[in-house]
């Protein structure tokens, strides 16, 4: 049967791969949001680059969580200009591109493709084979937010399938019971996030990105190991440590360890975050149409996929889950106590 | 019949519908009237049936529907005779208190996208 052009094009980078990985590949077997992911990296002169790049996900090794790890992804990764082996000659025009860096043309129902020009990386996938390819132009300069969300494009993509949305939200727990954390940048949703690290009730789960699952009960997932804060949120921060990667905007990228993140756990709030000019923090109910506007738009002009769908998910998830304003007052031990009674009580 | 084109995602819940152009990066929400008048849109009611079930008039009708085109919301075969600007739009006194729009997200869209290429043809989003 004759390929897409979409097809096409997927068979030729997977070629492009395949002379990649001739001086050798190093594989991990993971588990991310319930999901087995297998990783196998061409060998290139910035091989210790693109390990510190993958060892930002928030996955665990194959079998830990005794799915079916290992066997329904499988993402091949190489360099460029470590490997030698560049991508084949792109056929498009820079109008091709779509905001979210999807490249339609080169994108059906079976493959997906987005090129992001700033990090020059190319995400693509083959949903019936459950095989993607990611390639860079060099693993050791790749910007401050491919190190936050390393395969962002690929694990949205892959997780659409089987009902789970990648979603542009922070999220914490408490007592099993998980919120998210919802707004603009700039709205406090990150330093909420990170207020939470190594808490006695509260836990991190995710910062600017995570999963949410609708197959059953709403349930949300971490996906990678890293927080983004302006320096000063990072002072009130026990034991943060020294960040890396700032962008320039005052940003700087902390990358966490697993202790830290805590499991997956069933939605039950949405919480809007907005700075108030007061002590004490509150959460008061909020509408549905006014979470809606906080999640949705940011959520489907940054990740590429399939808008409808993931804005049906989207609605899906709001109907079923209370959303709220949490006000954030100046005393960081009242918010911390306020969102630990609000999750107590739900 | 007025279209709602694919590039525009709306979802209803119980207080507003929320409405993304995801070409102009825009999006809405409608409440009360609005909301109603989008949903006979959305399942291709007659205006005229429109009109007269939820009680506004002809003329704001148009003026609405005018509006929607304006903003990329719907395809309509009536051509336009004169623009209005969001601000007009959101003072209707019709629809008053019933229309929010937001562009915050704009500024995604308006990445510039000259850029160079690299030696094998691949953009680099450097200008």
């Amino acid at each position: 049967m004759e390929l897409s052009e979409a097809g096409a094009f997927f068979q030729a980078a997977r070629q492009a791969f395949d002379h990649a990985e001739l001086l050798g590949s190093s594989q991990q077997r993971l588990t991310i949001a319930g999901e087995g992911l297998n990783l196998v990296l061409a060998a290139g002169h910035d091989v210790e680059a693109a390990n510190r790049y993958l060892s930002a996900l928030a996955a665990r090794p194959a079998g830990e969580e005794g799915g079916q790890a290992g066997q329904n992804l499988t993402v091949l990764l190489w360099s460029a200009e470590g490997t030698g082996i560049d991508l084949p000659a792109p056929d498009w025009r820079s109008s091709d591109h779509t905001i979210r860096g999807e490249l339609p043309r080169f994108s059906d129902g079976r493959f997906k493709t987005s090129y992001n020009m700033q990090s020059r990386a190319l995400s693509a996938i083959d949903l019936q084979q459950g095989l993607a390819l990611h390639c860079v132009r060099s693993f050791t300069d790749l910007p401050q937010y491919e190190w936050g969300a390393p395969l962002r494009d690929i694990i949205g993509w892959w997780l659409s399938g089987n009902s789970v949305q990648l979603i542009h939200a922070s999220a914490v727990s408490a007592f099993g019971k998980g919120a998210l954390l919802v707004g603009p940048g700039g709205s406090g949703k990150s330093t909420t996030a990170a207020q939470c690290l190594r808490h006695d009730a509260l836990s991190f789960i995710a910062d600017d990105y995570c999963a949410v699952s609708l197959r059953n009960e709403p349930r949300i997932h971490p996906l990678f190991r890293t927080s983004k804060l302006c320096v000063v949120a990072t002072q009130s921060i026990p034991g943060l440590g020294a960040g890396e990667f700032s962008d320039g905007t005052g940003k700087v990228l902390f990358r966490l360890v697993s202790a830290d993140i805590a499991d997956d756990v069933p939605l039950r709030t949405i919480l809007m975050p907005e700075i108030v000019d007061a002590e004490r923090s509150e959460i008061l109910p909020a509408g549905k149409g006014q979470a809606a506007r906080r999640l949705m738009p940011s959520t489907l002009f940054q990740l590429p996929g399939s808008a409808r769908m993931e804005m049906a998910l989207m609605g899906d998830l709001i109907r079923r889950v209370p959303a709220f304003r949490l006000r954030l007052g100046r005393d960081r031990g009242n918010l911390l106590t306020t969102l630990t009674e609000h999750l107590k009580a739900l | 019949m007025t279209k709602v084109p694919s590039h525009v995602l709306h979802e209803a819940f119980d207080d507003e519908t929320v409405v993304v152009n995801m070409k102009r990066g825009h999006y809405f929400a409608f409440s009360g009237k609005s909301a109603n008048l989008w949903s006979e849109i959305v399942r291709g009611a007659s205006m005229g049936d429109a009109t007269a079930r939820l009680d506004i008039d002809s003329p704001a009708l148009d003026r609405f529907m005018r509006l929607l085109d304006q903003e990329g919301l719907v395809e309509s075969s009536q051509e336009a005779t004169e623009e209005f600007s969001p601000e007009e739009w959101l003072a209707d006194t019709v629809l008053a208190g019933s229309v929010e729009r937001f562009t915050d997200i704009e500024g995604l869209l308006l990445i510039d996208p000259i850029h160079e290429f690299d030696q094998n043809g691949w953009p680099t989003g450097q200008i």
